[in-house]
């Protein structure tokens, strides 16, 4: 596999019944951050903000199966199925207890993780967390989707072409459709880590009322909204995301 | 949702339709976790499943144990993660004059059948609902609602455990999880077993009501349920002829089940000791799927005594036709 643009290094581990693909960037033997991506995306879009933290920690953005460059099962899996896959990935790659970094359907992911492999967990970095309770149907979610394009620069989708290839139309939609079933807001208690919530300001996809009901049903979290941005605050935000993000980073060196 | 990779659950899987239905999932590549009181029995399903290259788990438990099935149900979801499927299906029945079943007897049948399924729900519900998507699948009966003379307390219990997947449905609809699937199996009566298990003091020995359908044929829609749940599902057509004579004629058809009941539920010739069967000890052995009531071969005989009816109906008409024809 030819070498990733703008990362240092591409992986891969035996785990979870697949190869799976990660893009790692930065010191080797700092504190460790994992990026978790969202439905249809890979590492790709972490790369902004993997660049901004490279000169302080290690990040590693591993592509769940089926997205990305990770072959998956030929049907998709559902978000227990990708956070016991995560969970497999980062016991095998002796990554447990790393700042977990998820953008969208990747914080339902997290959340999940914390249900049956709550050891494994580190500091959470939430980035507009899905799915809004209120918005539970496929309809609401593809209109949100859209409304947010507006938000996105252009190159994003330069971004993330390959990874929706990857994915196609199919697992895409399956894997709305069990996020669109997952109640993550049942199992928010269950993450007992420091945890940060960010959203940007103009996201349609989380809006404001939702990522407050988030913060306040994790035990330990705080609520940060980020000026002017749309759903995918660590590609259109990179520089604003870091700062929120270093003060947990204490945590994992700790 | 697919059979195959799944992680299922049945308790009562010892023998008749739960070891069946344990069997037909470690043939659709699911992953089984088997409970029952008896270990040794549960041992020898385990290798049966095994056989067909299933991944199994063994949790021997007591579902009156409100504690044990919790545990069990965290066991399995520690060990692989998820629970995909629950079934409940350990029951248990007596057949005894109203007057003469000991209370004792008669409050551990509702406890087994109604209680053991509330502790099986209460102890998968969590996880299923924590997925967004599962089945849950209680094993009820036809008697729930074409009730029988002499197992009160069966069918008392059947018919609850009816209403309360009926209730759980409704519950988590009002929930928002729609991911969640909560389905009943009313099946007819099966070649298990069962009524060699079941307490009895009616001094007649029990036998099972015709028409006998086999335990496999249980398991096969089951396993169906999971691929497409739905609602509630009779198995056996004449089970399915019964209920809906119970609808359309309620008082026919409970003067006429008495009736039956008495002729070919309980043996006339064959004498019985009282016995509180396996209430409160489990079965001696190591449990099987059939009774020994040739569930196959009576639908088969069924089936071909059917085909013989219609087949000679038509030749019938058709001769009649044919001489009217000519006339």
């Amino acid at each position: 596999m030819n070498a990733l643009k703008g990362w240092d290094a591409s992986e891969y581990t035996a785990a979870a019944g697949t190869r799976i693909h990660a893009a790692v960037l930065g010191r080797s033997e700092a504190p460790v951050v994992v990026c978790v991506h969202g439905l249809g995306c890979s590492h790709a879009y972490f790369l902004p903000i993997a660049s901004e933290l490279a000169e302080e920690v290690s990040v590693v953005a591993p592509d769940l199966p089926g997205f990305g460059r990770t072959f998956g099962p030929p049907d998709a899996l559902d978000i227990r199925g990708l956070s016991l896959a995560l969970a497999d990935w980062l016991r095998v790659s002796g990554r447990g207890g790393a700042l977990l970094l998820a953008n969208s359907a990747g914080c339902q992911v997290v959340v999940d993780l914390a249900v049956h492999a709550p050891e494994l967990l580190g500091p959470v970095v939430l980035v507009g967390p899905t799915v809004d309770r209120r918005a539970r149907s496929f309809r609401q979610q593809c209109i949100r989707l859209l409304a947010d394009q507006r938000w996105e620069s252009p190159s994003l989708a330069t971004a993330l072409l390959p990874a929706w290839i990857a994915c196609g139309p199919r697992r895409f939609a399956q894997t709305l459709r069990y996020m669109i079933s997952d109640p993550v807001e049942r199992k928010l208690h269950k993450v007992r880590t420091h945890t940060l919530v960010v959203r940007g300001e103009r996201d349609p996809i989380a809006p404001s009322e939702w990522a407050t009901e988030v913060a306040q049903a994790l035990p330990n979290a705080s609520l940060v909204e980020i000026r002017g941005t749309g759903h995918t605050v660590n590609w259109s935000a990179p520089k604003e995301l870091a700062q929120v993000v270093r003060p947990l980073l204490a945590i994992v060196r700790a | 949702m697919r059979t195959r990779g799944s992680v299922v659950v049945v308790t009562g899987a010892s023998s008749g339709i739960g070891r069946a239905t344990a069997l037909r999932f470690a043939t659709a590549g699911a992953t089984v976790a088997l409970t029952a009181r008896r270990a040794a029995a549960l041992q020898e399903v385990a290798v049966e499943c095994e056989g067909f290259g299933a991944t199994v788990f063994m949790v021997p438990a007591d579902i009156t144990d409100e504690e044990a099935v919790r545990q069990v149900a965290d066991k399995v979801a520690e060990r692989f993660g998820r629970i995909d499927v629950w079934v409940n299906c350990a029951a248990v029945t007596a057949f005894a004059p109203f007057g003469e079943i000991p209370l004792s007897d008669f409050r551990r049948i509702l406890e087994v059948n109604v209680m053991g399924y509330v502790h099986g729900a209460r102890a998968a519900l969590p996880h299923l609902r924590d997925q967004g998507k599962g089945v849950l699948i209680n094993v009820s009966s036809i008697v729930s609602s074409v009730p029988q003379p002499y197992t009160h307390a069966y069918s008392m219990s059947k018919a609850a455990v009816r209403v309360l997947g009926a209730s759980l449905r409704q519950e988590l609809r009002l929930d928002g999880a729609t991911g969640v699937k909560v389905c009943t199996v009313l099946p007819a009566t099966i070649d298990t077993p069962f009524f060699e298990h079941a307490a009895n003091y009616t001094g007649r020995k029990a036998k099972a009501m015709p028409p006998v359908y086999s335990a496999e044929r249980v398991a096969r829609t089951v396993v169906g349920l999971v691929r497409r749940p739905r609602r509630e599902v009779i198995v056996g057509p004449m089970g399915r002829n019964l209920v809906m004579q119970a609808k359309l004629a309620p008082g026919l058809t409970e003067r006429m089940m008495a009736i039956q009941v008495d002729r070919s539920h309980l043996y006339r010739s064959r004498p019985a000791p009282a016995t509180d069967g396996n209430l409160f000890q489990p079965a001696a052995g190591t449990g099987s799927v059939s009774g020994g009531w040739h569930g196959r071969r009576r639908t088969a005989v069924r089936r071909a005594a059917s085909a013989a009816l219609v087949s000679g109906a038509i030749l019938l008409v058709r001769r009649s036709a044919r001489t009217r024809a000519a006339e």
